[in-house]
């Protein structure tokens, strides 16, 4: 089968659910801050990490963890991509609108790791991963380097934007 | 020794790629690469886990070299093939060069299960011309879109 139904319909469908509605109302209802041009590359860079972690690491040989109800590629698996994107959307927008600078910005990377291992948390209670070799605490460096990679490549990218449109 | 063959030419590959002057905007660029990251993995996933045609090798330097053609070689070869897209002049040369991208991607994808990297169960040429049409298509539309609606570039 090209994409499985989930097992039975409880906590962890309507978490993805939920977060799907919420990625909707911030990508709706949020006032336009960053660029267009940059929006796009945001939200892919948001989904790529994790799903490349995914496909690398909930996979054999390493098999550290199952998405959902099997260890088979399902609905929701493919749903989860619309989960990520407001988490990295949200990273920059609220950078870009109060602009942090020094220990200020070393204290917002520090909220925005635990705020994502909090949420992971959530979605190991909720069976969306189920863990089988893999801990909440490895999470922590994962996030402070992804969520790094998402701020130079936002500072880059824009740098970029501001130079081109300068010459 | 297959991982460090191919860690070598893709570091060749890489240095070819960043020295030539490209006519794709560098934000297409990286649109492109994410995008069929995404598609990539996806298809990929689905005909091991799902489909059970392929099957990864279960060593850990031929999984690296799996990991590094997905991560690396295929969006790299798709974004050459596209930057050549772009300087075609002609709608048939502009199709021929993407049945030659999807020709080329099935071919580098039968030379990883003729090296060990994927153990072939019950693949044929014909799925990967699907799977690869598939994903240039893909590809190819979400980076016109962006192109167009985003960046507007006509040129």
């Amino acid at each position: 089968m090209l994409l499985y139904f989930p097992s039975k319909f409880d906590g962890n469908e309507w978490a993805i659910i939920l977060a799907l509605l919420f990625n909707i109302l911030i990508f709706t209802f949020l006032p336009k801050r960053i660029p267009k041009e940059i929006t796009p590359l945001l939200v892919l860079l948001s989904i790529s990490f994790p799903k490349i972690m995914d496909t690398t690491l909930a996979v054999k040989p390493l098999n550290l963890y199952d998405l959902n109800d099997t260890s088979h590629y399902e609905i929701f698996d493919l749903a989860l991509y619309g989960v990520y994107p407001a988490f990295g959307y949200l990273f920059i927008y609220i950078y870009d609108y109060y602009k942090f600078k020094g220990f200020g910005l070393v204290v917002y990377f520090i909220c925005w790791s635990l705020a994502g291992v909090s949420v992971e948390l959530v979605l190991v209670l909720l069976h969306v991963f189920v863990y089988k070799g893999w801990h909440l605490i490895y999470s922590l460096p994962i996030y402070i380097l992804v969520l790094s990679l998402t701020f130079l490549f936002y500072r880059f990218v824009s740098n970029y934007l501001i130079e081109k449109s300068q010459n | 020794m297959t991982l460090s063959l191919v860690l070598y030419f893709l570091g060749l590959l890489t240095i070819t790629f960043c020295c030539y002057q490209k006519k794709l905007h560098l934000f297409e660029i990286f649109f492109i690469w994410m995008t069929v990251w995404l598609i990539t993995h996806f298809i990929s996933t689905i005909l091991i886990i799902n489909f059970r045609v392929l099957e990864v090798s279960s060593g850990y330097g031929n999984f690296g070299v799996h990991f590094f053609k997905r991560f690396i070689l295929f969006p790299q070869v798709i974004v050459i093939m596209f930057d050549i897209y772009l300087r075609l002049r002609t709608t048939l040369l502009r199709i021929l060069s993407l049945i030659a991208t999807v020709f080329l991607l099935s071919g580098l994808e039968f030379l990883f299960i003729y090296l060990g990297v994927l153990i072939n169960l019950h693949h044929r040429f014909i799925f990967s011309l699907l799977e690869w049409s598939i994903t240039v298509l893909l590809a190819l539309l979400t980076w016109k879109w962006y192109r167009y609606k985003r960046l507007m570039r006509y040129s």
